[in-house]
């Protein structure tokens, strides 16, 4: 879409389609989107709009069924859409980290973390076993765990869920990746710990110059910690552009609606819960805009056929027909205060559609 | 609830020695069951053989010899005018010494004739274990990662087929093919490894093999079940990301986690081995524990049958024994058996 990427770019996607079920349906379409080095990139969305399979991607790691069907996927400007196990075995460690959300899940239940860790360093930068073992001591103080000796000899069950994703955290960096990528890695955290892993993530951006992709589907944590953001809606990317201008002036119908939802919801649980309706299902076939049936903007133009990407300001962009349009903010607003008292309802349903694409 | 237990203990010790610490007393509880769950069984045995309803002293005497009186005395030499448990603690005191009595018609220790035989079933059934566990090992393992293709569907087809043969029909088929058509192998007897290791091999390889089949077709069908649920596993694609060799993620992730299932039926399918080894050194001839027993039943020579269950029930019990340490080893976590 950029033509050349820049020189500094770490990740780079660029019109990913996806399909499911061995084909079926079509979960990602036309997905563009780079991670430069020292940038922390936001993805937010709907459980279901296709964060997570985006993630898996560009990491090599997509389920089974699942096909990258169109597009392209770069490290380091390296292509690596095709790269074969071996050349996925060279990148992962040394090139990139990821941690997910139930870390505990993501380790296996029956050797020690410390051992999980050492493991990696062994086999990645040939550490001798006492070596490793200083290493993985000292990877565990730096991303703040207590007692790291004794937290070494555990195993992920003697572990809370803080302690487990700093663990994940540690072993994602040990080999010092130029990228990190985080899926949900907040999300099951309590808020004090949440903000102190926002801090984690932080320093070690500031220190090690690492790239990091966040996926959340919390706008008050992404605002926190990213430079730029990406909104996916029902797998399409329908605004990107750094996070200031996202925040104080979304252009967007769904974003208007997703910050609304992030201002009023409550702290604990803002699953998207205050947009009326369900997004479509996982490859359904729609003619023009994916949000039409729950836009409360939506003219006969939005359902004419596809609908682009607009440039608004540099860096910034919306996938509305009425993006530049004065009066969007306005109608969206005025159709959110008509129904502010209402029970929440719609996050269940993306939480099934996402349960489906896996 | 072991984890629970630890995580509160969590205060003094540090992790690794108490894990040391409950590991050893998971065992040390396991040797300490031992010898009650011996006692009982001993105890068992001996009462069946003594309560049979067989009259030793006539027996041995023969039908002509057999006065009362001296069937009396017979029975006051042979301690069988005691009551059974001061019997039973006699028989006892001196097994665990490793006197199992002698026999009532060749006079032979049976601690001797067992000591004799024992190293031919010694053989074939560890020789058996082994080939189960490579053969059902191997075959589950591809048969998992390849789910679904030719090999998986072969696999499962082999597997309930095998299942539905016994072990001395297996064994006939293969003294048939290797033995009789090929002559690649002896069809029967006996030859201990201080005559060569070749052909001490040469001659339990079949008895093994024909062994083997049943247990080494359970293997691979729960190891092959376990292993496709662990490879869905979020930790897989975790070890994946961390970028480890998929070898070793198969190995050291996936199968030691994948290996609980197929252990515990090995383990419960060791007695039905040692069933099938009877069967077994009939169809190959082979002069074994399994010979020894039937013939000591159909004479009714007591104490050679007594001795060679206790020795056959020590196996069981001690085989048990090691896989239920070995699971309490690979699996430190309460949950960690995936499947
Ligand atoms: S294109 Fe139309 S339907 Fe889609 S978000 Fe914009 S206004 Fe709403």
């Amino acid at each position: 879409m950029t033509g050349n990427p820049p020189p500094d770019e770490v990740l780079g996607i660029e019109d990913l389609h996806i399909t499911v079920h061995d084909g079926a349906a079509t979960a990602i379409r036309g997905v563009s989107l780079s991670v430069r080095t020292g940038e922390i990139v936001g993805l937010v969305g709907e459980s279901g709009s296709g964060k997570t399979l985006t993630c898996r991607a560009a990491l090599g790691v997509l389920p089974p069924g699942c096909v990258i069907s169109q597009g392209t996927i770069s490290f380091s400007r390296e292509d690596v859409t095709d790269l074969p196990r071996r050349g996925w075995e060279r990148l992962h460690g040394t090139g990139m980290g990821a941690v997910f959300q139930d870390p505990a899940s993501y380790l296996n239940p029956n050797l020690t973390v410390g051992g999980q860790l050492a493991e990696v360093l062994r086999v990645k930068q040939q550490l001798p076993r006492g070596q490793a073992h200083r290493r993985a001591v000292e990877l565990f103080t730096a991303v703040g765990l207590h007692d790291p000796e004794r937290v070494f000899h555990q195993i992920p069950a003697e572990l809370s869920g803080g302690m487990l994703q700093r663990v994940m955290i540690a072993i994602a960096i040990s080999c010092d990746p130029r990228l990190l990528i985080a899926d949900e890695a907040t999300t099951a955290l309590d808020v004090t710990i949440q903000a102190e892993i926002i801090e984690l993530l932080l320093d070690l951006r500031d220190q090690r110059g690492l790239a990091v992709l966040f996926v959340s589907h919390d706008l008050a944590v992404i605002r926190e910690l990213c430079d730029r953001v990406v909104v996916f809606y029902a797998g399409e990317v329908v605004e990107t552009g750094p996070v200031d201008q996202i925040i104080e002036r979304p252009s967007h119908p769904y974003t208007q609606a997703l910050l609304r939802v992030a201002s009023v919801g409550d702290y604990g649980r803002r699953e998207l819960q205050v947009i009326p309706g369900q997004p479509p299902r996982v490859g359904a076939e729609i003619a023009g805009c994916r949000f039409a049936e729950r836009c409360p903007a939506a003219i006969a133009a939005c359902q004419t056929g596809p609908v682009d990407l607009i440039r608004l300001a540099p860096g910034h962009q919306a996938r509305c027909v009425r993006a530049t349009d004065p009066e969007l903010a306005a109608i969206t607003a005025a159709a959110a205060a008509a129904r502010t008292p209402q029970t929440p309802q719609a996050g269940q349903a993306g939480l099934d559609a996402e349960m489906a694409a896996r | 609830m072991a984890v629970a237990e630890l995580t509160s203990a969590a205060g003094a010790i540090a992790p690794r020695r108490r894990r040391v610490r409950a590991t050893a007393s998971r065992i040390g509880g396991g040797l300490a069951i031992l010898i009650p769950i011996l006692v009982l069984s001993s105890f068992i045995t001996y009462s069946l053989g003594a309560l049979s309803n067989s009259n030793p002293a006539a027996t041995i005497l023969g039908q002509d010899a057999a006065t009362p009186a001296t069937v009396a005395r017979l029975d006051k030499a042979l301690g069988l005018d005691k009551p059974l448990i001061v019997q039973y603690w006699d028989w006892l005191t001196q097994a665990a010494q490793g006197h199992l009595g002698t026999s009532y018609f060749t006079q032979i220790p049976v601690s001797q004739s067992i000591a004799q035989r024992l190293p031919v079933d010694l053989s074939i059934a560890i020789l058996a274990v082994i080939l189960a566990i490579l053969i059902g090992g191997t075959a589950g393992t591809v048969a998992a990662i390849r789910r679904g293709g030719w090999f998986d569907r072969g696999v499962t087809l082999v597997c309930s087929a095998v299942s539905t043969l016994p072990a001395f029909v297996v064994g006939i088929i293969l003294v048939v093919v290797f033995a009789v058509a090929w002559r690649l192998l002896p069809a029967n007897g006996y030859v201990g490894p201080t005559g060569g290791i070749f052909p001490w091999l040469q001659h339990i390889i079949l008895p093994s093999l024909a062994l083997s089949l049943q247990v080494a077709a359970d293997i691979a069908r729960q190891l092959r079940t376990s292993l496709v649920a662990v490879l869905e596993q979020n930790y897989i694609v975790g070890a994946r990301v961390r970028g480890l060799p998929y070898r070793r993620i198969l190995v050291r992730h996936a199968l030691r986690n994948a290996s609980g299932p197929a252990l515990t039926i090995l383990g419960n399918d060791f007695p039905l081995m040692l069933a099938g080894a009877v069967a077994a050194e009939a169809v190959f001839s082979l002069p074994g524990l399994g010979q020894l027993l039937l013939e000591a039943a159909q004479t009714r020579d007591i104490p050679v049958v007594q001795g060679v269950l206790l020795v056959v029930s020590t196996f069981v019990i001690v085989v048990n024994l090691v896989v239920n340490t070995v699971l309490n080893l690979l699996y430190r976590s309460s949950d960690g058996i995936a499947a």
